[in-house]
């Protein structure tokens, strides 16, 4: 739907033409047929934001059940606008590098992403030429370490919050042994093959395998669930395995995800087998019905400053800094001290290189009626300087939050 | 008279003791040990020779001098080739290291036990003859528990251990070099006898591990090693050990040389710590004993008085008040004149080696302005330690 909406902004007339194209589709909004009516909305809501205008000026000249159904599209228009927080976008990529040292063509990919690249280990200075167009992120950065042949990426494998900048990785290794599965802005990659093997020195042997899989996704994204599901399993001689344990967690109480599964097989491939001819699974993302995001800019020192955001919006009351790598803040929020975890206003601080410091901890008290004030901390640096101070609430609409259902498959996987 | 004292100057010079201890080995650690303090300060300077072997054998010898010095156990003495019935000879072999046994299950038949074994090295040999695994039940008591397990073993004066099995974890990473890391497990019977006191903590040292191409296995990490699990309640000088190592690639198949060094802490001292003029105090640091205590922020945040401190030190966990379920630094918040302010809440962190308490106060009873954050701890133990090693462990 997000494709849809993007596409059809891009191709969409523009000025008077534009208007007269919206007074059509509104005109079908009287049509008899529900699925003649259903098909208009759509269309309206494929138009974007830019079709606001045009709406609201047509909805005063129309009659009271169009009006009802032309408003109704607004709120979606704005609600999937909101959600583009959320959604976030694919990086398209383009380079074209003729001999340039890694670091140089890392600062090129850097001003098309906001993803964070790191050299963790600084290999070799072979020269890179690479001509890239429109290219996924990370198929961009696989074939970067491809064109430089000594250095391989390393997605952050561990717990994803709402703001996590976790880099990706750049380190020692060879690149053309690694597969991984690309799709818009989602990867996923096979970390490790464990093999384990036990002896009780008595002549009594185990062993077990288990695949270490990783799934990542460009900064912007910001899903607040996931599930991570091996399907099928071959080795390079043609077996197939079954999945016999797997260890992958559902954190649904608070926005928690571990990007990983380990999955355990249910034998020992032989020691001849030294590939997987395919891994295949199932990824699937969830994200918010709606999400708001309120603001305030350069926060340090400021008091009872309003940050209007709908059901975000707050009053900074206070923003000092009071420990060489702590800053307390005290806010007011329209919330409740029931309202659900998932929902409730987060805060997080943004510097001036972009850092995110999420909120720590925090202490609640009902100030009036529908609203709290918390006083809460982040750990930020003395030489950091705090650029915004953000919040951020989702809402879980039950039956319109979004999913994003990834099938994966990572083929000629070597292991041994 | 003169002739036997310069005899035994000689016996224990320096040389002598190193000559002895790399040709002898644990041999030569017992026949030491039985010397008493008249070998200590020739295994002092043995220590120091550089020869690795030397240094590792006088350590051990000189740990259970400390011991015997400590009064923590004495020697038992080595047997007197005896022939007997199975259930006659473990029973006097138990009853010479005081020992409470049970052997109601014991195979009826002779045994033949030899001259000048130690403790350990003739409960080890009873064992496999009866092919009977001696155990300790919960109350201490010995008793024979299942056949004998023909692992890798340990034993040499009243020091007994053995290997109960290894996980051996090869990663492989696409494009990277394969790592390998190793888990053994094993046993550790120590003494023979009570422990004076409840064993505080205890720790485990891997002092070396190579593997059979003379290798450096250990795996240098910068956290606790909290393997080692001794019977605390018990007061047994048994415990449980896990030695985690890594193969700096697939060629090892064997580990050549393990050596260990058990060390179980008691309460020597407990103290106070204090920190003075608090409101407003950031990263103040103080060292009582061995622990350092750091008062990371003291102040006021909205109505509470909030005091965040860390403190470091081995076992540091087990040196704060309470059991295993609940420890509680009870950290008080003080005005100029003594009076409390009220404890309101608090959180705790702990890794092992370092734990941080967050506390929260009120002022509840009319108390003045916040002046001195105090509590108490062990800020001083007491180790005792066990040398033991193992050799030749196949790998899995």
């Amino acid at each position: 739907m997000r494709t849809l909406v993007i596409l059809a902004s891009c191709l969409a007339p523009q000025g008077e033409e534009f208007d007269r194209a919206v007074a059509r589709i509104v005109e079908r909004l009287s049509e008899d047929q529900v699925e003649a009516r259903d098909k208009a909305v759509q269309e309206l809501i494929a138009l974007g934001t830019k079709a606001l205008p045009a709406i609201r000026r047509r909805s005063e000249a129309v009659d009271v059940e169009v009006r009802e159904r032309l408003l109704s599209v607004a709120r979606e228009i704005e609600r999937l606008d909101r959600m583009n927080f959320f959604l976030g976008q694919s990086s398209r990529i383009s380079l074209k590098a003729e001999r340039m040292p890694i670091k140089s063509v890392l600062a090129e990919l850097a001003k098309q992403t906001t993803t964070p690249v790191v050299l963790k280990e600084m290999p070799d200075e072979v020269p890179i030429s690479i001509e890239l167009k429109d290219a996924p992120f990370f198929h961009a950065l696989q074939e970067i370490c491809r064109a430089h042949s000594g250095i391989l990426m390393r997605l952050p494998g561990d717990t994803y919050s709402l703001e996590d900048r976790s880099p990706v990785e750049l380190v020692r290794g060879n690149p053309r042994a690694c597969s991984r599965y690309v799709e818009g802005p989602f990867v996923v990659d096979l970390e490790s093959v464990y093999v384990s093997e036990s002896s009780d020195f008595q002549g009594k042997r185990e062993e077990t395998i288990s695949l270490n899989l990783v799934a990542g996704w460009e900064h912007g994204i910001r899903p607040i669930g996931m599930r991570f599901r091996v399907t099928s399993v071959v080795d390079g001689q043609g077996t197939a395995y079954k999945v016999a344990s797997s260890m992958a967690r559902d954190d649904r109480m608070d926005i928690y995800i571990w990007r990983r599964t380990w999955v355990t097989l249910d034998k020992v491939p032989p020691a001849s087998v030294t590939s997987f001819k395919e891994i295949a699974g199932v990824l699937e993302l969830d994200f918010p019905s709606d999400g708001h995001v309120a603001r305030v800019d350069g926060p340090l020192g400021k008091r009872n400053v309003e940050a209007p955001g709908g059901p975000a919006s707050f009053t900074l009351e206070e923003f000092v800094r009071d420990g060489p790598d702590r800053v307390r803040a005290t806010v007011e929020t329209a919330s409740t001290a029931t309202e659900k975890w998932l929902e409730r206003v987060r805060f997080f601080a943004i510097d001036a290189q972009g850092r995110i410091y999420p909120q720590e901890g925090g202490r609640g008290r009902g100030t009036v009626p529908g609203k709290m004030r918390w006083t809460f901390a982040f750990e930020i640096p003395g030489e950091a300087e705090v650029k915004e101070l953000r919040a951020v609430r989702m809402l879980m609409e039950k039956g319109r939050t979004f999913e994003r259902r990834i099938n994966w498959k990572l083929l000629d996987v070597h292991f041994r | 008279m003169r002739l036997s004292w310069l005899f035994c100057l000689f016996l224990l010079s320096q040389d002598d003791v190193a000559a002895r201890l790399k040709a002898e080995k644990w041999r030569g650690v017992q026949y030491l040990v039985e010397k008493g303090e008249g070998s200590r300060a020739a295994l002092q300077e043995a220590t120091k020779g550089g020869d690795r072997d030397v240094t590792f054998y006088a350590q051990a010898a000189l740990a259970e001098l400390d011991s015997l010095r400590a009064g923590g156990h004495s020697t038992v003495p080595r047997t007197t080739g005896t022939q007997a019935q199975a259930a006659r000879v473990v029973a006097d072999l138990f009853k010479s290291a005081g020992l409470s046994f049970s052997l109601d299950s014991l195979p009826e038949k002779s045994l033949t036990l030899p001259d000048g074994l130690t403790f350990a090295e003739a409960l080890d040999a009873v064992s496999q003859e009866l092919n009977v695994e001696f155990v300790q039940d919960d109350k201490g008591t010995w008793k024979p528990g299942g056949p004998f397990n023909k692992v890798p073993r340990f034993s040499s004066g009243s020091v007994r251990a053995r290997m109960e099995g290894v996980v051996g974890g090869t990663t492989w990473n696409p494009g990277l070099p394969p790592t390998r890391h190793l888990w053994l497990t094993g046993n550790l019977q120590g003494f023979f006898s009570r422990f004076r006191a409840p064993v505080l903590y205890a720790d485990l040292r891997v002092l070396e591990a190579l593997d059979e191409h003379g290798r450096d296995l250990r795996w240098h990490r910068d956290w606790h090693e909290d393997s080692i699990h001794a019977q605390e309640e018990r007061r047994e000088r048994d415990a449980s050990f896990i030695v985690a190592l890594k193969a700096p690639d697939l060629k090892t198949t064997r580990v050549a040389c393990l050596r260990l060094a058990a060390d179980f802490c008691f309460k020597k001292k407990e103290d106070r710590i204090t920190f003075d003029k608090v409101a407003g105090a950031r990263s103040v640091r103080t060292v009582v004993g061995d622990v350092e205590a750091t008062l990371l922020r003291a102040g006021m945040e909205g109505d509470v008085f909030r005091v965040d401190v860390k403190v470091k030190a081995p076992g540091v966990d087990a040196r704060i008040p309470g059991n295993e379920e609940r420890r509680e630094l009870g950290i008080r918040l003080l005005d100029a004149e003594g009076r409390a302010w009220e404890r309101s809440g608090g959180g705790y962190g702990s890794d092992g080696r370092e734990s941080t308490y967050e506390s929260e106060f009120k002022n509840r009873a009319g108390a003045g302005p916040p002046a001195t954050v105090t509590f108490s701890m062990i800020t001083e133990v007491e180790v005792r330690s066990v040398y033991f090693e193992f050799r030749d462990l196949n790998l899995p």
